[in-house]
Protein backbone atom coordinates (compact mmCIF):
# COMPACT_ATOMS: atom_id res chain seq x y z
CA UNK A 1 0.00 0.00 0.00
CA UNK A 2 1.18 3.61 -0.89
CA UNK A 3 1.07 5.90 1.20
CA UNK A 4 0.60 9.66 1.36
CA UNK A 5 2.95 11.30 4.54
CA UNK A 6 2.86 14.72 5.65
CA UNK A 7 6.16 15.56 7.47
CA UNK A 8 6.49 17.92 9.89
CA UNK A 9 9.67 19.13 11.10
CA UNK A 10 11.23 22.92 11.40
CA UNK A 11 14.36 21.66 10.30
CA UNK A 12 15.12 21.63 6.29
CA UNK A 13 17.62 18.96 6.35
CA UNK A 14 15.30 16.36 8.64
CA UNK A 15 12.96 17.26 6.19
CA UNK A 16 15.05 16.24 3.03
CA UNK A 17 16.27 12.89 5.58
CA UNK A 18 13.02 11.83 5.90
CA UNK A 19 11.56 12.29 2.59
CA UNK A 20 14.26 10.81 1.04
CA UNK A 21 13.46 7.53 3.55
CA UNK A 22 9.69 7.62 2.51
CA UNK A 23 9.96 7.86 -0.75
CA UNK A 24 12.88 4.86 -0.55
CA UNK A 25 10.03 2.86 1.32
CA UNK A 26 7.56 3.54 -1.47
CA UNK A 27 5.64 6.00 -0.32
CA UNK A 28 4.81 10.07 -1.06
CA UNK A 29 5.66 12.93 1.03
CA UNK A 30 2.46 15.20 -0.45
CA UNK A 31 3.06 17.98 2.01
CA UNK A 32 5.30 19.02 4.63
CA UNK A 33 5.11 21.55 7.84
CA UNK A 34 7.80 23.49 9.18
CA UNK A 35 5.75 23.92 12.13
CA UNK A 36 3.64 22.38 14.84
CA UNK A 37 1.33 25.39 14.12
CA UNK A 38 1.15 24.93 10.55
CA UNK A 39 0.36 20.82 10.36
CA UNK A 40 -2.66 21.63 12.62
CA UNK A 41 -3.75 24.57 10.41
CA UNK A 42 -2.71 22.41 7.44
CA UNK A 43 -3.48 18.57 8.51
CA UNK A 44 -7.22 19.08 7.23
CA UNK A 45 -6.33 20.40 3.94
CA UNK A 46 -4.49 17.28 3.01
CA UNK A 47 -5.62 14.34 5.22
CA UNK A 48 -1.97 12.64 5.44
CA UNK A 49 -2.10 8.53 5.97
CA UNK A 50 0.40 8.89 8.12
CA UNK A 51 2.41 12.15 9.41
CA UNK A 52 6.25 12.02 10.95
CA UNK A 53 6.19 14.66 13.57
CA UNK A 54 9.45 16.57 14.88
CA UNK A 55 8.91 16.96 18.95
CA UNK A 56 11.38 19.98 19.69
CA UNK A 57 10.14 22.69 17.39
CA UNK A 58 10.08 26.65 18.21
CA UNK A 59 6.34 27.36 18.26
CA UNK A 60 4.22 24.58 18.78
CA UNK A 61 5.72 21.48 20.24
CA UNK A 62 4.95 18.60 18.24
CA UNK A 63 3.57 16.49 21.44
CA UNK A 64 0.82 19.49 21.74
CA UNK A 65 0.35 19.30 17.92
CA UNK A 66 -0.03 16.38 17.85
CA UNK A 67 -3.23 16.34 20.59
CA UNK A 68 -5.05 19.59 18.54
CA UNK A 69 -4.86 16.90 15.77
CA UNK A 70 -5.95 14.25 17.34
CA UNK A 71 -8.97 16.23 18.80
CA UNK A 72 -9.64 17.45 15.67
CA UNK A 73 -9.01 14.05 13.25
CA UNK A 74 -9.27 11.23 16.08
CA UNK A 75 -8.58 8.28 13.12
CA UNK A 76 -4.99 10.63 12.23
CA UNK A 77 -1.83 8.71 12.54
CA UNK A 78 0.92 10.51 14.28
CA UNK A 79 4.06 9.19 14.42
CA UNK A 80 6.52 11.02 16.76
CA UNK A 81 10.55 11.32 15.63
CA UNK A 82 13.21 12.86 18.49
CA UNK A 83 16.50 12.71 19.71
CA UNK A 84 15.27 12.95 23.31
CA UNK A 85 14.82 8.97 24.84
CA UNK A 86 13.68 10.55 27.97
CA UNK A 87 10.80 8.04 29.15
CA UNK A 88 8.59 11.03 30.27
CA UNK A 89 8.87 12.52 26.82
CA UNK A 90 7.61 8.86 25.34
CA UNK A 91 5.05 8.78 27.85
CA UNK A 92 3.68 12.29 26.41
CA UNK A 93 3.72 11.03 22.87
CA UNK A 94 1.42 8.17 23.69
CA UNK A 95 -0.91 9.70 25.58
CA UNK A 96 -0.88 12.87 23.10
CA UNK A 97 -2.48 9.78 20.72
CA UNK A 98 0.95 8.98 18.53
CA UNK A 99 1.12 5.61 17.32
CA UNK A 100 4.74 5.36 17.42
CA UNK A 101 7.86 7.12 18.08
CA UNK A 102 11.59 7.06 16.71
CA UNK A 103 14.85 7.64 18.36
CA UNK A 104 17.06 9.80 15.58
CA UNK A 105 19.79 9.11 14.19
CA UNK A 106 16.76 8.08 11.91
CA UNK A 107 17.51 5.06 9.88
CA UNK A 108 15.14 3.55 7.25
CA UNK A 109 14.81 0.43 8.86
CA UNK A 110 13.73 1.84 12.13
CA UNK A 111 11.00 4.26 10.13
CA UNK A 112 10.18 0.82 7.89
CA UNK A 113 9.28 -0.71 11.31
CA UNK A 114 6.73 2.07 12.44
CA UNK A 115 5.32 2.62 8.90
CA UNK A 116 4.85 -0.79 8.25
CA UNK A 117 3.13 -1.54 11.76
CA UNK A 118 0.93 1.23 11.03
CA UNK A 119 -0.22 -0.21 7.78
CA UNK A 120 -0.70 -3.25 9.08
CA UNK A 121 -3.00 -2.57 12.24
CA UNK A 122 -4.87 0.12 10.48
CA UNK A 123 -5.13 -0.04 6.88
CA UNK A 124 -4.93 -4.07 6.39
CA UNK A 125 -8.22 -4.51 7.98
CA UNK B 1 23.51 20.43 50.99
CA UNK B 2 22.89 19.15 47.21
CA UNK B 3 25.37 16.93 45.71
CA UNK B 4 26.24 17.57 42.69
CA UNK B 5 28.63 15.62 40.10
CA UNK B 6 29.75 17.20 36.68
CA UNK B 7 30.03 13.37 35.39
CA UNK B 8 26.81 13.05 35.60
CA UNK B 9 26.09 15.23 32.68
CA UNK B 10 29.54 15.09 31.25
CA UNK B 11 29.91 11.20 30.73
CA UNK B 12 26.65 10.47 28.78
CA UNK B 13 27.34 13.42 25.85
CA UNK B 14 30.83 12.16 25.69
CA UNK B 15 30.21 8.29 25.71
CA UNK B 16 26.89 9.41 22.92
CA UNK B 17 30.31 11.11 21.15
CA UNK B 18 32.52 7.95 20.73
CA UNK B 19 29.27 5.62 20.26
CA UNK B 20 28.29 8.53 17.47
CA UNK B 21 31.97 8.45 15.64
CA UNK B 22 32.33 4.72 16.04
CA UNK B 23 29.32 3.25 15.04
CA UNK B 24 26.76 5.60 13.48
CA UNK B 25 29.75 6.74 11.34
CA UNK B 26 32.32 3.74 11.19
CA UNK B 27 35.19 5.97 12.13
CA UNK B 28 38.33 4.35 13.74
CA UNK B 29 39.17 7.20 16.74
CA UNK B 30 42.98 7.32 16.39
CA UNK B 31 43.96 9.80 19.59
CA UNK B 32 42.03 12.08 21.65
CA UNK B 33 43.32 13.97 24.77
CA UNK B 34 41.20 15.48 27.67
CA UNK B 35 42.18 18.27 29.59
CA UNK B 36 40.98 20.92 32.10
CA UNK B 37 42.07 24.05 31.38
CA UNK B 38 41.28 27.65 32.02
CA UNK B 39 42.58 29.65 28.46
CA UNK B 40 41.84 33.27 27.74
CA UNK B 41 41.41 31.97 24.21
CA UNK B 42 39.75 28.19 23.34
CA UNK B 43 40.42 27.37 19.42
CA UNK B 44 37.40 25.98 17.58
CA UNK B 45 37.11 23.99 14.48
CA UNK B 46 35.11 24.84 11.22
CA UNK B 47 31.48 24.72 12.67
CA UNK B 48 30.73 24.77 16.32
CA UNK B 49 27.49 24.61 18.13
CA UNK B 50 27.16 26.47 21.65
CA UNK B 51 24.86 25.03 23.77
CA UNK B 52 23.64 27.29 26.79
CA UNK B 53 22.75 24.20 29.74
CA UNK B 54 20.74 26.59 31.84
CA UNK B 55 19.55 25.66 34.86
CA UNK B 56 21.61 26.50 38.10
CA UNK B 57 24.55 24.79 36.75
CA UNK B 58 25.88 27.64 34.51
CA UNK B 59 27.71 25.48 32.06
CA UNK B 60 27.74 25.76 28.25
CA UNK B 61 28.84 23.07 25.83
CA UNK B 62 30.69 23.56 22.51
CA UNK B 63 30.52 20.90 20.25
CA UNK B 64 33.26 21.81 17.67
CA UNK B 65 33.84 20.13 14.10
CA UNK B 66 36.35 19.87 11.33
CA UNK B 67 35.41 20.28 7.44
CA UNK B 68 37.04 17.01 7.10
CA UNK B 69 34.43 15.60 9.75
CA UNK B 70 31.66 17.07 9.40
CA UNK B 71 31.96 16.64 5.37
CA UNK B 72 31.74 13.52 5.68
CA UNK B 73 29.32 12.53 8.56
CA UNK B 74 26.74 14.92 6.25
CA UNK B 75 28.04 12.60 3.38
CA UNK B 76 26.69 9.75 5.32
CA UNK B 77 23.51 11.20 6.83
CA UNK B 78 21.42 11.15 3.99
CA UNK B 79 20.14 7.68 2.08
CA UNK B 80 21.39 9.53 -1.08
CA UNK B 81 24.60 10.57 -0.54
CA UNK B 82 24.39 14.38 -1.63
CA UNK B 83 26.70 15.64 -4.36
CA UNK B 84 30.15 17.37 -3.43
CA UNK B 85 28.71 21.10 -4.33
CA UNK B 86 25.45 20.08 -2.40
CA UNK B 87 27.83 18.66 0.77
CA UNK B 88 29.14 22.38 2.01
CA UNK B 89 25.64 23.64 1.94
CA UNK B 90 24.11 20.47 3.95
CA UNK B 91 26.87 20.67 6.26
CA UNK B 92 26.09 23.40 8.97
CA UNK B 93 22.20 21.79 9.54
CA UNK B 94 23.66 18.40 9.54
CA UNK B 95 26.59 19.93 12.49
CA UNK B 96 23.10 21.24 13.90
CA UNK B 97 21.28 17.96 13.78
CA UNK B 98 24.29 15.63 15.12
CA UNK B 99 24.52 18.08 18.43
CA UNK B 100 21.10 17.76 18.82
CA UNK B 101 21.42 13.58 18.62
CA UNK B 102 24.48 13.79 20.40
CA UNK B 103 22.82 15.86 23.56
CA UNK B 104 19.37 14.49 22.93
CA UNK B 105 20.69 10.83 22.94
CA UNK B 106 22.92 11.58 26.19
CA UNK B 107 20.17 13.63 28.15
CA UNK B 108 18.15 10.54 28.52
CA UNK B 109 21.12 9.24 30.96
CA UNK B 110 21.16 12.23 32.68
CA UNK B 111 19.47 12.75 36.63
CA UNK B 112 16.06 13.39 36.53
CA UNK B 113 16.37 16.53 38.88
CA UNK B 114 16.21 18.55 35.49
CA UNK B 115 16.64 22.17 37.05
CA UNK B 116 19.98 21.82 37.29
CA UNK B 117 20.98 20.91 33.53
CA UNK B 118 18.46 22.12 30.93
CA UNK B 119 19.86 22.19 27.35
CA UNK B 120 18.74 24.54 24.42
CA UNK B 121 18.62 24.52 20.87
CA UNK B 122 22.43 24.97 19.38
CA UNK B 123 23.68 28.38 18.22
CA UNK B 124 25.89 27.62 15.31
CA UNK B 125 29.24 29.56 14.71
CA UNK B 126 31.01 28.54 11.12
CA UNK B 127 34.58 29.68 10.64
CA UNK B 128 34.82 30.93 14.03
CA UNK B 129 38.46 30.64 14.75
CA UNK B 130 38.25 30.68 18.71
CA UNK B 131 35.79 31.60 21.67
CA UNK B 132 37.16 34.01 23.88
CA UNK B 133 36.72 33.03 27.63
CA UNK B 134 36.78 36.38 29.18
CA UNK B 135 35.80 35.35 32.81
CA UNK B 136 38.42 32.85 32.66
CA UNK B 137 35.83 30.51 33.24
CA UNK B 138 37.20 26.45 33.59
CA UNK B 139 37.14 24.46 30.68
CA UNK B 140 36.77 20.62 30.17
CA UNK B 141 38.25 19.63 27.34
CA UNK B 142 38.22 17.03 25.06
CA UNK B 143 39.91 16.47 21.54
CA UNK B 144 38.74 13.39 19.10
CA UNK B 145 40.64 12.73 16.09
CA UNK B 146 39.34 10.11 13.84
CA UNK B 147 40.32 8.85 10.42
CA UNK B 148 38.25 11.35 8.97
CA UNK B 149 38.99 14.37 10.70
CA UNK B 150 38.51 15.69 13.87
CA UNK B 151 35.86 17.08 16.53
CA UNK B 152 36.29 19.18 20.44
CA UNK B 153 34.03 18.35 23.21
CA UNK B 154 34.04 21.58 25.52
CA UNK B 155 32.49 21.88 29.02
CA UNK B 156 32.65 25.51 29.69
CA UNK B 157 32.37 25.90 33.47
CA UNK B 158 31.67 28.78 35.64
CA UNK B 159 34.50 29.72 38.01
CA UNK B 160 32.26 31.10 40.39
CA UNK B 161 30.22 27.88 40.46
CA UNK B 162 32.90 25.22 40.36
CA UNK B 163 36.61 25.07 41.40
CA UNK B 164 39.76 24.20 39.03
CA UNK B 165 38.92 20.38 39.15
CA UNK B 166 35.46 21.03 38.26
CA UNK B 167 34.04 20.06 41.92
CA UNK B 168 30.77 22.34 42.30
CA UNK B 169 31.29 24.51 44.83
CA UNK B 170 27.90 25.57 45.76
Amino acid sequence: MKLKAMVVDDSAIMIKNITQMINELGHEVIHVCRSGQAACQEYGGHMPDIVTMDITMPDMDGIEATKRIIAEYPDAKIVMITSHGQENMVLDAIRAGAKGYILKPLKVDKLKDIVDKVIEKYFNQ
Amino acid sequence: MQTVHINDYLNPVAERVTSYLKEDLGLDIVDETVDIIIPSMLDVYHVTGIISAGGSLGITIAISFDKELISYATSKFFIKPPNPEEISELSQGVADELINIILGNASSQFPKDTSLFVLTPPTLLVDAKNIINKKHNIVWKRSVVTNKGSMLLLYICDREKFDENLNYKI
